[in-house]
């Protein structure tokens, strides 16, 4: 099939394209980190017992005598066979660090982002058809106090509230130890995918009833009325299928911003996942952790944005073919 | 409607007026309309932009609010084989359109929806109004043949950006006659095309209304393009109609000045007996939030009488001319221009 072909080439091509990106992301972030003060040494030259000589020869050890640009280079080339190198808390090795946090990470986006599209195109889609009704202005309003307030804060009100007040939710963490049942776990999901969710659902409004409103005031729409198609039908066919694919693009752009709200949601909620990994890690001055996580991170809103892409070019006919 | 009367009129406007409230003050988009349509006449509207030409026949089908114009005031009275329009709620008027009344917009690109096939978009005309999915497919196909549109299995299912401007304005007709209407309301459907595409399109529509016996509604800047469609032409400016009559008589016994401006714009043929080289007409639009309180056309008109510019005048049969030759003007454009050659 010539779609598929042409799909098949496209992904090689943004591959390619991502690969680029990815090393100069990596750079970036490598040399930055090394720029920050405190240095990956830090953590051994503060503590006591440490001479100078014992310094010097951690040094070599970790390869830290070298020149920063080869230490880049092996760095890269180490990743690139499946070696992220090792925590400087614990030895373990970095990839299987992460590969421990990252699924509570995915339960905790996943769940948010349910939440986020669905509220969010629900208020953008009825604020939209209403434009400037109560229900518009009150969903607008909302969004825009949900969108002031700082996530962390957000959260500790969360907390207050519904765990310390009401008492319906746990405080943080994702389970009590040795409790593996699922409701137990979706009890203990409920507080940090509604906070991060909300947030989310907020942006997610915001550019849904701008599309909405967009699509409304398109030639076809009224050409469907013209034709004496039923409102819904006009509402679902022309309105929403146009309206809704910028919105495949949103969910590329809104991945960082996820992973970001995560960061700080799983470090008020206690969560143990990527996030709270990497505030941990920055907090240890764990060099290897850290490197790792930005770079995994990397990957991830790459190959989200891509994703989106791909899944751009399938839902709009015009970048069928070409 | 007690006996089915050949003599009644298809389309029946009186005193058609559309404000839309604004800021800035209401805009009079459309002030005191009145003409009759038959069954089976073709009718070319022109006028420049905001002439009230587009909007006056979005209003009578309801379709004001999908252009941003919420909270338009429409008012008059608009009877469509004798049942009244203006203000018959959302079910009654989307019943009628599409069904009994088709509309061709221009601007193809933009009036298809991008996202659905063009057999999609054909057969939804269909569904609308009750015929079934399978049925509504297989009568796309035959529209597609009917507009043209070579190989319609295959072209069906192709998108509308896979068809040529012409081809698009082709699926748009196909969408407007789909139901076979009684009227059919052409919004500058040649406007976006370049001039021999213009003919073919041209050329199908005066078939396609003798094939199916219907009414038609040409709106259009072109006073050339109404020559070659239309029996009855109606000049509009400032949201009112200037001159009305046969095509034959309007332009050849031209009684307004509007109309021999629009006349004298036009290259070709049909424009070469009014001029002899192509002239503009000067001056701006007026401003419809402020009408000029007389005869709309008075500031641009070099034949304005002190009258012109105090009151509106009627439209009224011209007294010598042929009949339903109307025009409305306080001045003898006939008288002055022979004036003028004997100057």
């Amino acid at each position: 099939m010539a779609l598929a072909q042409l799909m098949l080439r496209r992904i090689w091509s943004r591959l390619a394209q991502s690969l680029v990106l990815l090393g100069i992301v990596s750079m970036v972030g490598f040399s930055l980190l090394h720029l920050t003060p405190g240095g990956p040494l830090s953590q051994f030259t503060d503590s006591p017992g440490m001479t100078q000589a014992d310094i010097e020869r951690i040094e070599r050890q970790l390869g830290l005598d070298q020149p920063l640009p080869l230490q880049y280079l092996r760095w890269a080339g180490n990743l690139v066979v499946g070696d992220w190198g090792r925590s400087y808390r614990d030895d373990a090795p970095v990839l299987s660090v992460i590969a421990g946090r990252m699924g509570q990470t995915f339960k905790l986006m996943l769940a948010a982002s349910l939440i986020a599209m669905t509220l969010g195109l629900l208020l953008g889609v009825f604020g939209a058809l209403r434009q400037h009704g109560r229900f518009d202005r009150g969903a607008t309003l909302a969004t825009m106090v949900i969108l002031s307030i700082p996530t962390f804060w957000f959260g500790l009100l969360v907390i207050y509230v519904f765990s310390q007040r009401l008492g319906w939710i746990p405080a943080g963490n994702a389970a009590p130890v040795g409790d593996s049942g699922w409701l137990v776990a979706l009890h203990h999901l409920l507080g940090p995918a509604f906070v991060l969710g909300l947030v989310n659902t907020a942006v997610w409004s915001r550019y849904m009833r701008s599309a909405v409103l967009e699509c409304l005031g398109q030639d076809y729409v009224r050409t469907a009325r013209a034709k004496g198609v039923a409102p819904w039908r006009v509402v679902v066919r022309h309105v929403l299928r146009n309206a809704w694919l910028p919105m495949i693009a949103l969910l590329g752009l809104e991945l960082p911003s996820l992973l970001g709200g995560a960061l700080v949601t799983e470090t008020v909620f206690t969560w143990p996942g990527m996030g709270r990994l990497f505030y941990d890690s920055i907090a240890n001055r764990d060099y290897p952790v850290i490197l790792g996580m930005l770079t995994f991170s990397a990957i991830l809103v790459i190959l989200g944005n891509l994703l989106a892409d791909l899944l751009y070019g399938l839902a709009d006919p015009r970048l069928r073919r070409r | 409607m007690t006996t089915k009367d050949t003599t009644a009129p298809l389309l029946e406007i009186r005193d058609l007026a559309v404000h839309f409230p604004t800021p800035g003050g209401a805009v009079r988009a459309v002030n005191g309309v009145s003409y009759t349509l038959r069954a089976g006449e073709t009718l070319g509207i022109v006028g420049e932009s905001g002439s009230g030409k587009s909007v006056h026949v979005l209003a009578l089908l309801g379709l004001l609010a999908a252009r941003g114009g919420a909270g338009a005031i429409v008012s008059g009275s608009v009877r469509f084989e004798g049942q009244e329009l203006i203000g018959r709620d959302e079910p009654a008027l989307r019943a009628l359109r599409g069904r009994r009344i088709g509309v061709v917009f221009q601007d193809p690109m933009s009036s298809l929806n991008p996202v659905l096939t063009v057999g999609e978009q054909i057969a939804e005309a269909l569904t609308s109004h009750g015929l079934g999915r399978a049925a509504a497919t297989r009568r796309a196909l035959e529209l597609l043949e009917l507009v043209g549109i070579r190989e319609p299995q295959r072209r069906a299912r192709d998108y509308p950006h896979q068809f040529s401007g012409g081809m698009r304005q082709r699926v748009m007709i196909a969408i407007g006659i789909a139901c076979e209407p009684k009227l059919l309301i052409a919004d500058e459907p040649t406007t976006a095309l370049d001039v021999t595409v213009q003919a073919q399109v041209l050329d199908l529509m005066r078939d396609l209304r003798k094939k199916l016996g219907m009414a038609m509604i040409w709106i259009t800047h072109d006073m050339g393009v109404v020559a070659g469609i239309a029996e009855t032409v109606q000049v509009m400016y400032g949201g009112r109609i200037l001159e009305r009559g046969p095509v034959r008589a309007v332009f050849h016994d031209t009684r307004n000045a509007y109309t021999l401006g629009l006349l004298q714009s036009l290259p070709g043929a049909a424009g070469a007996a009014h001029r002899s080289r192509l002239t503009s007409i000067p001056g701006q639009p007026p401003d419809m939030t402020r009408p000029p309180p007389g005869d709309p056309f008075a500031p641009r008109n070099r034949f304005a009488t002190p009258r012109c510019f105090e009151e509106v005048p009627p439209l009224a049969q011209v007294p010598d001319g042929a009949p339903g030759h109307l025009v409305a003007a306080w001045y003898d454009l006939r008288a002055a221009l022979a004036a003028e050659a004997a100057a």
